[in-house]
This record gives C-alpha cells, structure tokens and sequence, in this order.
C-alpha cells in the first residue's frame, strides 16, 4: 500500500471510521494471520494472534507517530503478539499440525498440484519447528516480502544479524526437508 | 593463503541483499573454494522451500469476532458519557428504591457464592495435585502415583467398571505398564476414579469421571487441542503433560511426564474408544 494512502487510512482510523478499520483489516488481514498462523502452527492460535494485533492496532493507533512507515510498526506488533502468544504456550507440547491449505492449481496436473500441496504442508511444519529467533525473519522475508533492512527494523537488530539468522534458517530447512529434495527437483 | 569464506553471506547474495561488490566477491570465492559450493547448494534448497510460503487469508469469523469486540468497546465510553459530575449525590426520593436495590443486589452475591461453593465441592479438583508436582518435580514418580484428597483405595473391579474400561482387553493402554494403584472419590453421589500405571520408574495417572461432574485445574491456563482427530484441552502444568479429554458418558484428564505423542495418544485412544463402545451399547 503506499504511503499515501496509508497515511489517509490511518487518518481516518484515528477518527473512529469504522469503514476505515475494516479496510485495514482487509488490506492487511491476510499477512496479518499468515505470519500468525505459520509461527504458532495452528489456526485456533493463529485467530487469536490475528484478532489480538487489530485490536491493539485499532486502540493504539493513536500512538502511530508517523516518523516510521505504518508497516514497520504493523509488522512490531504482530512480532511482539506472536512471542508473547509463544512464552505462553511454551510449556504446551505442539501437538497440533497445521491443517492443509487448499492449493489452487487450475493449470496444473493433478500429480503437480498433489507434490506442490506436500512440499507446501511440509515447509508450513517446518518452519513452524523452527527456533522463533529463526522462523520470525522467515516469515518477515517470504510471507511479508520485507527487504533485509526492514526486517532489521522490525526485529531491532542489524541487517548482519537478520542475514545470519535467514541463513541458518535455510539450512535447517533444506537439512530437515532433504526427502523432499528429489521429488520437488530441488537438486543436491 | 586463506579467502575469507563467504558461508554467512551466502542466503543475502542469492537474494540480491548485498552490494554489487560484494557479490563480486562472492562469485569469485564460489568458483574456487569447494567448501562454501557445497554449502550455497543447502542455502539455494533451503530457499526455493521457503518460498512455498504463501499467504492465507483469515476465516470470516476473525472480522465478525473483531468487530463485535469493537462494538463492546464503544459502548462503554457512552454508557461514562451520561454520568456526569452533577449526578453523583441521588436526589432524596430515589434513595428508598436505590436502597432496596442494593440489598438485593448483596443478596444475590451472597447467593451466588454459596452456590458456586456448593457447585465447587461437588468438582474434581485436581488444582493441589497438579499443584503438588509444580512444586517438586523431583518427585514426580512419589505424587503420579499420591491419591488427591478425597480418593480412597477400591476394589480394582469397581474401579474399572466405574471409569467404564472393565471390558477393555488389554490391563494398561500402555505395553508393560501395570495397574498399581485404583482409587475412587464419591462426588455428588458419583463415582470418580483414579488410575495409576506404573512400569519400572515411570507412571501415569488417568482420572476418570461422569460428564455431569467437572474437573478443575486451580487459575491454570488450558488451550484447546487436537491430534490424532480427538479433540481434548492442555492444562499448563510445568513438567507434565495434563490432557483433558472425553468420550461418550465419561470424561478424563491424563497427567503424566511424558511428551511422546504416541504414548499419549494411545492412552488417549485406550479410553475413548472403551466409553465409545459403552455409550453404543
């Protein structure tokens, strides 16, 4: 969304437009939910992050200073809501997988669109098994699309750090998924 | 003579995240150094799986729950809005009725309370149990294996009869652990039961008991849970798995050390299909 119209939204936010809250949410909604349910692993867990994060958007808005970009203090709450959701639960053993997502694959053969489903579920527990240090600048990086830099931002720390972390985070991924290596032609 | 290696730098330079010279660099080391090839090869596979990432959108339910929330929130600041400052002392002919209110009001708190007292008596309360191997889980062997307060030992046939498994074929969900010890608790004219399985060091506890009686856990957080298509609830109890789950005429919390998701699934198991098959009867 550009700064524009971010800016005239959350404008209208701070009014108590309700029509403008609901544009947020659904302009937002979905990166909002999908960093929330690939870091908790479950979609209970990931309803409760969601609605969390636009409950406190929405009564804090009026804090949003406007010196940094919406998104980056957007991102900081969810960030902040997943690891107080993770301290939480932290003693409850993850018995719950992550329900499959519809792949939608029109062009696809169906053998295609099966593998792609797999790989899909399998990255999804992957990441969800992740240390939170390593699976937060994931889900920043492929769900949200944020460079280095703003991850950095959103975390708090160097662009180093995040390009340390992403690192080790791919390797992990590509070490515990290897069974899929072949089957995705992946490559060794 | 030694290059510097490039490992750390490898997940930014395939996703464009450094300079034009440093990524010069980086090609120029890749072609020579055997080690850093081996190890872009995991960073590049590691990659292309994380960008099976893709974006879901929330269920319909996550605006309505919002906006609900949203509507309750605004409702308040009205409802402050029409006492104003002027209003604080009530005028002389409302304070018969206002007083009448009042007791009333005391009344029915004191009613209240009394019932919830009386309602909670008639609960298992498993919340000192649990409480007990938050405060020493040393000994978690010694307190699985302690009855709660109220559980007496019984006959090991009524035991099992009233906890609905006596027609289980197999003594224990678990192979090579016994039955040591079962107890029972009259709640409310019912019959609640205590199980204890033991093999070598390790032991479990089931407690079963009629879905008209309620288990209660203390201030403990509880998540709802999933697995293996059984829907139960986590009661947050440090060191323990504490499963509460039910089927058919019974319900059931597990408390044991252990965290192997097959194990508890198969007690899990062991139980619900036992009052499953007794409720089709």
């Amino acid at each position: 969304m550009a700064g524009t119209k971010d800016a005239s939204l959350i404008e209208r936010c701070r009014a108590g437009e309700r029509d403008a809250f609901r544009v947020l949410f659904e302009v937002y909604g979905d990166r909002v939910y999908s960093m929330a349910l690939y870091f908790s692993g479950d979609e209970a867990s990931a309803k409760d992050i969601t609605q969390e994060v636009f409950l406190k958007l929405f009564t804090k808005i009026h804090t949003f200073e406007g010196s940094a970009l919406f998104q980056t203090w957007l991102y900081r709450l969810v960030v902040n809501v997943c690891m107080d959701e993770h301290r939480k639960h932290k003693r409850f053993v993850p018995f719950e997988t992550v329900s499959e997502v519809e792949i939608m694959g029109s062009e696809e053969s169906l053998e295609n669109t099966h593998l792609k489903a797999e790989i899909c579920s399998s990255v999804r527990i992957a990441v969800a098994r992740l240390r939170p240090k390593l699976r937060l600048p994931v889900l920043l990086r492929y769900v949200d699309e944020l460079s280095y830099t703003e991850i950095a931002t959103v975390l708090g720390c160097s662009t180093g750090t995040v390009a340390s972390r992403l690192n080790r985070a791919h390797q992990t991924l590509a070490r515990n998924l290897s069974h899929l290596a072949d089957r995705a032609g992946l490559g060794r | 003579m030694f290059a510097r290696h490039v490992t750390k730098h490898l997940s930014a330079y395939y996703q464009g995240e450094v300079s034009d010279q440093e990524a010069k660099r980086i090609a120029k080391h890749l072609e020579q150094c055997p080690r850093c090839k081996a190890q872009c090869d995991e960073i590049k596979r590691g990659i292309i799986l994380a960008e099976h990432l893709s974006r879901v959108s929330p269920p319909s339910s996550v605006w309505s729950e919002l906006e609900t929330a949203l509507q309750l929130g605004e409702s308040a600041p009205r409802l402050a809005e029409r006492t104003t400052p002027r209003e604080k002392r009530l005028p002389h002919s409302m304070l018969v009725p206002a007083s009448v209110i009042f007791i009333g009001l005391v009344a029915a708190t004191v009613g209240y309370f009394a019932l919830h007292t009386q309602t909670a008596q008639t609960q298992v309360n498993l919340d000192k149990f649990l409480g007990a191997i938050e405060t020493h889980p040393k000994d978690m062997y010694g307190l699985l294996s302690d009855a709660p307060a109220g559980f007496e030992d019984a006959d090991r046939w009524t035991a099992l009869a009233a906890a609905g498994i006596e027609k289980q074929p197999a003594e224990s969900p678990l192979e090579g652990y016994q039955l040591a010890h079962h107890r029972l608790k009259v709640v409310d004219r019912q019959q609640a039961v205590q199980l204890v399985y033991v093999k070598e060091t390790r032991v479990f506890s089931v407690f079963v008991a009629p879905r008209s009686s309620q288990f209660s856990f203390g201030k403990r957080d509880i998540k709802d849970a999933q697995f293996d298509g059984v829907a139960c609830r986590q009661v947050d109890c440090p060191r323990t798995s504490t499963l509460w789950f039910g089927a058919g005429e019974f319900n059931c919390v597990l408390v044991t050390k252990s965290k192997d998701l097959g194990e508890l699934v198969a007690i899990v198991h062991y139980f619900v299909s036992a009052h499953q098959k007794r409720s089709q009867q």
